[in-house]
């Protein structure tokens, strides 16, 4: 199976309020798309005040299965540069992320399916050499749900094509 | 205000094309679009060959450049053949990039971009050990992408 295959209904955008990791509130918004000919993830994520002008945390990776097939990935984050990214085995409908940056610190990144239109995020950091991190930990969370088109009535466009004349 | 990194490669910035030859002789195509994100901060660097027609996807690759503290840029990327790695700049000409670092098997991957007759050309190859053999993957001539001339209605 593609490992690709559990997050292709992830697909889209999705948007939410939530807190960063300084405790101050945050706008998320993330977008997951199919790139590189349909062959890898990519997710785009930004945090901003709530006001949108200071962007908190951005962050762009791409998953793609790696020769040997397990799913691993690429990032680049505005706090913490490029770094590689190992999708860890979690349950279904999870992606846990994790990956070390060059700067000697370990991120760890979580996206949890609610239902089909909802997501919960959280991500946190922590130095290489500190302990594990517990619940008290500073995280950034937030709850996401899938952003739809407003529903409207269209107005009047240019006129139908005629039919095709043979 | 526009990035150091965007500064360096701002020539660079856009699509680009041309003919690839892979290693087992077949005649491909490469497209290769370099993007700022995030303002500039980090370039997204993607690549995908197809064969001649188009319809076959043939190799692909991507990575994300930006600048370490002392001005060389490193790159994190994937490609389909060589998995995932980081490479670190060495220092070069002006004009050109050369990106080099660890492939998981104990080979050493390095790319090189180098600005030509207002031209991008692309040369991968990896080698093993300090003192072992360099195979060239691929070198690219590549040109950038023009809208073509359509006639006006």
């Amino acid at each position: 199976m593609n490992p690709l295959a559990p997050f292709l209904g992830w697909i889209g955008v999705w948007g939410g309020e939530g807190e960063a990791q300084t405790g101050d509130p945050t706008i998320v918004r993330t977008e997951f798309s199919l790139v590189q000919g349909g062959t890898a993830l990519s997710m785009h994520f930004e945090a901003c005040d709530p006001g949108y002008r200071i962007l908190y945390h951005g962050v762009r990776a791409i998953l793609s299965q790696a020769p040997n097939g397990d799913l691993r990935g690429i990032a680049y984050s505005t706090i913490h540069r490029g770094y590689l990214i190992e999708l860890t085995p979690d349950d279904e409908g999870v992606m846990a992320l994790t990956g070390a940056t060059r700067g000697g610190n370990r991120i760890f990144v979580t996206f949890v399916q609610e239902d089909a239109d909802n997501l919960l995020f959280t991500a946190s950091w922590r130095p290489n050499t500190a302990a594990p991190a517990g619940d008290d930990t500073p995280r950034m969370s937030a709850p996401l749900r899938r952003l739809f088109p407003m529903k409207f009535e269209r107005p009047p466009g240019p006129p139908a094509m005629p039919p095709a004349t043979q | 205000m526009r990035s150091a990194l965007l500064k360096r490669f701002a020539g660079w910035i856009g699509s680009w094309s041309g003919p690839v030859q892979l290693p087992e002789g077949r005649d491909g195509v490469m497209q290769l679009d370099i993007t700022p994100i995030f303002e500039g901060d980090a370039l997204e660097v993607g690549a995908i060959m197809t064969d001649q027609t188009g319809q076959v996807l043939i190799g692909r690759g991507i990575g994300f450049w930006s600048l370490e503290r002392d001005g060389r840029v490193c790159c994190v990327m994937y490609g389909g053949s060589v998995g995932f790695t980081e490479l670190l700049e060495s220092p070069d000409d002006p004009d050109a990039l050369a990106l080099s670092g660890p492939l998981g098997d104990g080979r050493t991957l390095t790319v090189m971009y180098s600005q030509n007759d207002g031209g991008l050309q692309l040369t991968s190859s990896t080698s093993e050990g300090y003192t072992g053999s360099v195979t060239v993957r691929n070198i690219t001539q590549l040109r950038r992408r023009a809208e073509s001339e359509i006639p006006p209605l």
